[in-house]
């Protein structure tokens, strides 16, 4: 396409309403959005919802990052993203649900190694502590209530 | 009677969509979706992977998935590896086998291999791996080693091996087995 050839200007709306202006090169990393681009139904402005502003620019500098070093060493490349990574721990998650939904795959990779990294010595109570908190919580209450339930009937 | 256990399903129901309404962390998010949690699940190396399927239901059905598993991704590190042991006095060949996992926790970790299921287990060197497959190439003292020479493929974990045919063509040439890679 020629538009992406002339390095013209996105403006990205972050879900809090800050606004990023990035190289239409770094935006279209997003699998998402060089969709939109190529669909023309992009005007100059495009929101992100579900992404607030500090999780949009931790991306962001990912994306330009991988675009000046595409020609640079790989193993540049690698230990940048090791410290990204290692930067962005408390919104690791919120980082893969970004990445996942703006569908940026070098970033999604780089992070689901990290959490494989981070859950590969761990036992499998603390897994089901930390992942299925919710779920298993969900399950012990509908559980207690349905054995009251059954009690109660066969009174 | 009919309406009080209609009133005990409805509170049921109320107190199950109390629960619902908790919101959920990012991480369980991130664990809730099937799609990310089998690309975290393939960057695992094996002993965990087979671990966790024992987390919940769901986990064990994406571990057992085939199209999950196909797209599993080697760990780059080694676990662990093999080391020869050379003796003055004997022929003998023989391995340690030292495993990178647990060199803290088991004083055992370093346990000998015994290549044992070999007729020829003595004198059997291992000459490639790959994949944790190893390319066993048993090699004769003498000099009439090229009508010997036999390679084996072996599975250490499982102890499984399987010989590879001599070429039929009546040549023989053990040396182009080394050029094999499994």
């Amino acid at each position: 396409m020629s538009s992406s050839l002339e390095k013209n200007m996105l403006i990205l709306r972050s879900s809090d309403g800050e606004e990023f202006i990035v190289p239409e090169v770094v935006a279209v990393m997003s699998k998402a959005i060089k969709n939109m681009v190529e669909d023309e139904c992009a005007s100059n402005t495009i929101p992100v919802p579900n992404v607030d502003a500090n999780i949009l620019a931790m991306v962001i500098e990912f994306c330009k990052k991988h675009d000046e070093s595409e020609a640079e060493a790989a193993s540049d490349l690698k230990t940048f993203d090791s410290e990204f990574v290692n930067r962005g721990q408390e919104a690791l998650y919120d980082l893969i649900t970004a990445a996942n939904f703006r569908d940026v795959k070098e970033l999604l990779d780089a992070l689901c190694q990290n959490v494989a990294e981070m859950i590969k010595g761990k036992s499998v109570h603390h897994i089901r502590i930390q992942f299925l908190g919710y779920q298993l919580f969900e399950i012990l209450t509908s559980n207690f209530i349905w054995n009251i339930w059954c009690d109660r009937d066969f009174d | 009677m009919a309406s009080s256990s209609v009133q005990r399903r409805q509170r049921r129901r109320l107190s199950v969509n109390t629960t619902a309404n908790l919101t959920l962390t990012a991480a369980e998010k991130v664990i809730g979706d099937d799609d990310l949690l089998s690309r975290i699940l393939i960057r695992l190396p094996a002993k965990p992977l087979f671990r966790f399927k024992t987390v919940s239901k769901r986990w064990c059905s994406l571990i057992s998935d085939p199209y999950v598993l196909q797209r599993w991704i080697p760990p780059k590190s080694p676990s662990s590896f093999f080391l020869r042991r050379y003796s003055r006095f004997s022929h003998n060949i023989k391995f340690n086998h030292v495993s990178l996992n647990g060199l803290v926790k088991h004083n055992r970790s370093i346990a000998p291999l015994y290549l044992d299921f070999f007729d020829d287990r003595d004198l059997v060197i291992i000459s490639k791996s790959c994949n944790g497959l190893m390319l066993c190439t048993s090699s004769w003292p003498g000099l009439d080693c090229c009508n010997h020479c036999r390679c084996y493929v072996l599975n250490p974990t499982t102890q499984q091996y399987s010989t590879i045919p001599r070429p039929v063509d009546g040549v023989s040439r053990p040396h182009s087995f080394h050029q094999l890679s499994i």
